[in-house]
């Protein structure tokens, strides 16, 4: 402590000592200027004797200082002052660099932010190691994983014993409308038992989880909402537990507030809603509805679990061969729900940020090694009025230091930035939060590695360089530059090559994002408003009152100016929710499990015609498709394909939803999945005939096609529906358009992400290669002024720098291709079938390369070839 | 001019050397730094020549140690200068450093004048 004490007043005391030893040196040289006077010198040549015999005045009061303890503290804090204004004497090189550092530091923190929240970081659930789901899956018939029915949920878990807890939930979120709290609103609901809760282990915010008395059918009317719902309704969770809200008219009781973070099953849900196993549900075990979520017994590997849940499925499967003939079960981790699309992007992303990090080194390698090159000079001259060797090894590490902070400090802010844009890319199936946080160890991890390159290239050189002091250095530059050439070569031809790759990359993206967009959905989805209504199910079970709905609500869209067509269909095209069931022919596929699934729409008249989807046989539904009238159904071009390929389909007879119906018309083929998949067949049936099937298939979505501009009409209708029914809200109002072009926004996502990361490459190398060439041109200038002196033509100097860089960028452009091509091929998954090898790609990333390297050498290269010969030979006087 | 510039003649200080030659120096009286290295190049013949590089920082651990202390003082010759003497404590350590340091003698001389 005393020390300390020491040290502190030795650092307010550090000008007195300094003016002292300043003042002692004085007397000494004046007594001994006196001695040699005494014998005999003159008084100048006295004083000169004696200064020459002294030694270094400087280096002896800064190591007389050094004796005392403040020395550390404060000279680095002299070290930084100084380091500060040697940076700033040069700003366009610190800007340059601070940049560089910024870019990559930044580019790379966020980017591994996401790939840490997304592929990395454990789920935030209690031991997520030991959580799985249970699937069922149809090897043989290519089905790796789809929901189970709930018969068979519960023999799974009546049977098995590898789970401590196994959970239920629904596979898809159901839209609710919640109303008695101001105005309606539609909110997506998850449908879970008490054994998803106690199998994540997760705590409510406020209130209590789901309990096996809730699970019981006729259990009282209880719900769990989120906790942004209950602060949205009631200004806290605390606040919401015991109040009652209005799902679907019906009142429900807030039981419990799930925390922010919870995200189970996935993002959207906002209510749960206990799953109640009702003798409907339980009827059939080809009702493909549930997925499961269990905790694996601390004791039991997740291979032991898989042996068990085997013997199950055999059992299963001869005890109900009917439905179950082919079923196996599959038990993944949680972890593993991700698709390998989204792990792919998510890594795509990350080798692009580490791309850039490395030609951010690079680059920043290059600019420093020219400065400390550039500042051998100054060094020697440092060197040669006294500095000593570890004080300019520290000054030199300083600068470096102060570099590595302020490039720190942008990338910080780059990454605070760019993390959530990224965030846009995690997948909405996965159950985490939106928007990871900054990873500091990422952050940390970035800036040491631009820190090291820093002083690797920045302070090791100088120092280096003065280590062997170079004598020349003190009277030029001219050769200083040699040494470092071959590397400094090198390191262009890694930027260069970097920046090929990222452009291959990103090019690929970019024409996958053409060809998706250029895909013909197979109908027309400019001019069509879409709106969604609830039909809440007590209210609108009986097929009446959703007949009088539907033509109240069409009669009087129809009628509404600018207006052509209107229809309600069962979800709308690109909505995943749209149920998909096999299709059976009698004498031709008879087993459920092997005839061709379709996706079912239950629709009113003029659907086809709102969306200008073609009958190419037969006819539409019409009015006098009612419920008791003969059963109908209309298939697209593609079904009819593999029923009866080649035949005629009218007229033939059909099994879905639960009844035989009879083909009266053929559609064209359209894409209702999602843009990029063509595979699922279509089967519509008219609306009035939904007969035994669930209310979840009767239509909700209105379509409406206008003239002009159909948002103009959506105050219209919604009007319009709450004249027909004043409880019903109006949900989703969008453009048609813009759903089908949201399909393609994680892809322009994607694109942008890696778009932006070439840009920056491009940049980067730009930058490199003319930094390179500039202080190969200043170093050579003496050298180029003797030439053109002794007649050597401009043109020539000229080309012999532009040919310099151009040699870099060829080697660069040779290394980088087949790397492009390496990692094409990795990402080939997301390219929508466009070609890795794509050569009209790979020409454009080699040509922007070419014109990048050529453009970088030609301001230097001019430069060098308009050097005045007179001025530089003075130069080198 | 004097040749004992000439590194090659010159004694290297072992470590710690000069701290002791300076204790021993201001035995004598209070003195500046100009005078004590007169005195050692005096009294050692000439084969020690004080390097002012080494002489100041060499004081400056005397005084952080409080083995010494400084005072301004008008030399006889009129001149200001920093006068050392020694603190009862540097007289001590002067003692323990010089029969270290004879001792140290004794045995290099001893192992070096051995016959081959």
């Amino acid at each position: 402590m005393g020390a300390w004490w020491s040290k502190l007043a030795g650092l307010f005391r550090r000008k007195a000592v300094d003016d002292e030893l300043r003042a002692e040196m004085d007397a000494h040289l004046e007594m001994e200027a006196d001695a040699h006077r005494d014998r005999g010198l003159s008084a100048e040549a006295a004083r000169a004797a004696a200064a020459r015999g002294f030694g270094n005045r400087t280096r002896i009061r800064e190591s007389s200082r050094d004796a005392w303890a403040f020395e550390p503290i404060e000279s680095v804090l002299r070290d930084v002052r100084y380091g500060l204004r040697v940076l700033r004497r040069s700003p366009a090189f610190t800007i340059t660099a601070v940049a560089v550092i910024g870019l990559g530091v930044g580019a790379n923190t966020a980017s591994f932010t996401l790939l840490d929240h997304v592929l990395v970081r454990p789920l935030p659930f209690a031991a997520p190691e030991r959580l799985v789901m249970l699937y069922e899956s149809q090897p043989a018939n290519g089905i790796p994983r789809t929901q189970t029915s709930p018969p068979n949920f519960v023999d799974w878990r009546a049977a098995s014993k590898s789970f401590d807890v196994m959970g239920g939930y629904f596979s898809i979120l159901f839209a609710v409308n919640l109303s008695g709290t101001g105005e309606p609103q539609r909110l997506d609901s998850a449908i879970v038992n008490a054994g998803v809760f106690e199998a994540l282990g997760v705590q409510p915010a406020a209130g209590r989880v789901f309990t096996a008395d809730d699970d019981r059918v006729g259990g009282a009317d209880v719900v769990i909402i989120s906790s942004a719902l209950a602060t949205g309704l009631f200004g806290g969770p605390e606040r919401a537990v015991g109040q009652r809200i209005n799902l679907d008219n019906q009142a429900q009781t807030i039981v419990g507030v799930m925390p922010a973070e919870f995200a189970f099953p996935s993002r959207g849900a906002q209510i749960w809603r206990p799953l109640r196993f009702s003798p409907a549900l339980m009827a059939s075990r080809s009702n493909h509805v549930l997925y499961a979520v269990a905790r694996l017994r601390p004791d039991v590997s997740i291979d032991r679990a898989r042996a068990e849940m085997s013997v199950i499925a055999d059992r299963l499967r001869r005890a109900y061969p009917k439905d179950n003939a082919r079923t196996e079960i599959a038990v993944a981790r949680l972890r593993d729900m991700l698709s390998p699309q989204s792990r792919l992007l998510v890594l795509a992303m990350f080798g692009g940020a580490v791309c850039l990090l490395l030609i951010a080194c690079t680059n920043l390698a290059n600019l420093l090694l020219a400065r400390a090159l550039a500042r051998a000079q100054e060094i020697a001259v440092r060197v040669a009025i006294g500095a000593g060797r570890a004080r300019i090894a520290r000054q030199l590490l300083v600068e470096s230091l102060l570099l590595g902070a302020a490039g720190g400090a942008v990338g910080l802010l780059l990454a605070a930035i760019a993390t959530p844009l990224l965030a846009r890319l995690v997948p909405i199936a996965l159950p985490v939060g939106a928007t990871p946080a900054i990873d500091w160890r990422v952050f940390a991890f970035a800036a040491a590695l631009t820190l090291a390159t820093c002083v690797a290239f920045g302070a090791a050189p100088a120092y280096q360089s003065y280590r062997a002091p170079d004598l020349n250095a003190l009277r030029s530059r001219s050769r200083a530059g040699r040494r470092t050439g071959v590397m400094r070569g090198a390191l262009v031809v890694a930027e260069v090559a970097g920046t090929v790759v990222l452009l291959v990359a990103a090019g690929l993206l970019v024409k996958a994002l053409w060809r998706v967009q250029a895909v013909d959905p197979g109908f027309r989805a400019d001019g069509v408003l879409t709106l969604r209504t609830a039909l809440p199910s007590p209210k609108y079970s009986g097929p009446p009152a959703r007949a009088s709905f539907y033509s109240r609500v069409l009669g009087a869209a129809r009628a509404l100016p600018g207006v052509t067509s209107a229809a309600y269909v069962s979800y709308q095209p690109m909505e995943p929710a749209s149920g998909k069931m096999p299709v059976l022919v009698p004498g031709v596929f008879d087993d459920p499990l092997q005839a061709p699934s379709a996706i079912i729409h239950f629709i009113t008249p003029g659907f086809f015609e709102t969306l200008r989807v073609p009958i190419v046989h037969g006819r539409d539904f019409d009015d006098r498709d009612d419920e008791i009238s003969p059963l109908v159904a209309v298939i697209s071009q593609s079904l009819a394909d593999r029923l009866w390929p080649a035949q005629d389909p009218l007229g033939r007879k059909l099994f879905a939803a639960r009844a035989e119906r009879t083909v009266v018309g053929v559609a064209r083929s359209i894409r209702v999945r999602g843009i990029e998949t063509a595979g699922d067949p279509q089967i519509y049936f008219p609306a009035a005939q939904l007969g035994t099937m669930s209310t979840y298939y009767a239509p909700k979505d209105l379509l409406v096609r206008v003239d002009g501009d159909p948002l103009v009409l959506a105050p219209s209708l919604t009007k319009i529906v709450h004249d027909a029914d004043a409880a019903q809200a109006v949900a989703d109002v969008r453009l048609l358009s813009d759903i089908v072009g949201a399909q393609t926004a994680p892809r322009r996502d994607q694109a942008a992400a890696l778009g932006a990361f070439a840009l920056l490459a491009f940049l980067l190398a730009a930058v490199g290669i003319h930094g390179l060439l500039s202080f190969t041109v200043s170093a050579r200038a003496q050298e180029i002024g003797v030439r053109l002196a002794l007649g050597a033509p401009r043109g020539r100097i000229l080309a012999m720098f532009l040919r310099q860089g151009c040699v870099l960028g060829v080697v660069g452009i040779a290394a980088a291709v087949p790397l492009a091509y390496a990692a094409a091929r990795g990402m080939s998954a997301l390219l929508f079938g466009v070609n890795p090898a794509d050569p009209a790609i790979y020409a454009s990333a080699v040509l922007v390369a070419a014109v990048m390297t050529v453009v970088g050498s030609f301001s230097p290269a001019f430069r060098a070839s308009s050097i005045d010969p007179n001025t530089t030979m003075r130069m080198a006087e | 001019m004097p040749t004992v510039d000439d590194l090659s003649e010159r004694i290297e200080f072992l470590q710690g050397t000069l701290e002791v030659l300076i204790l021993r120096s201001l035995a004598l009286g209070p003195n500046h730094a100009y005078g004590i290295s007169l005195f050692l190049k005096q009294e050692s013949d000439h084969q020690f020549l004080v390097d002012n590089g080494s002489l100041y920082p060499a004081l400056q651990r005397l005084l952080q140690r409080k083995w010494i202390v400084g005072q301004w003082k008008t030399s006889p010759n009129a001149r200001r200068a920093r006068y050392y003497r020694l603190t009862p404590a540097g007289r001590k350590q002067l003692a323990v450093a010089t029969s270290k340091w004879q001792r140290f003698v004794q045995a290099m001389g001893r192992v070096l004048a051995l016959r081959t």
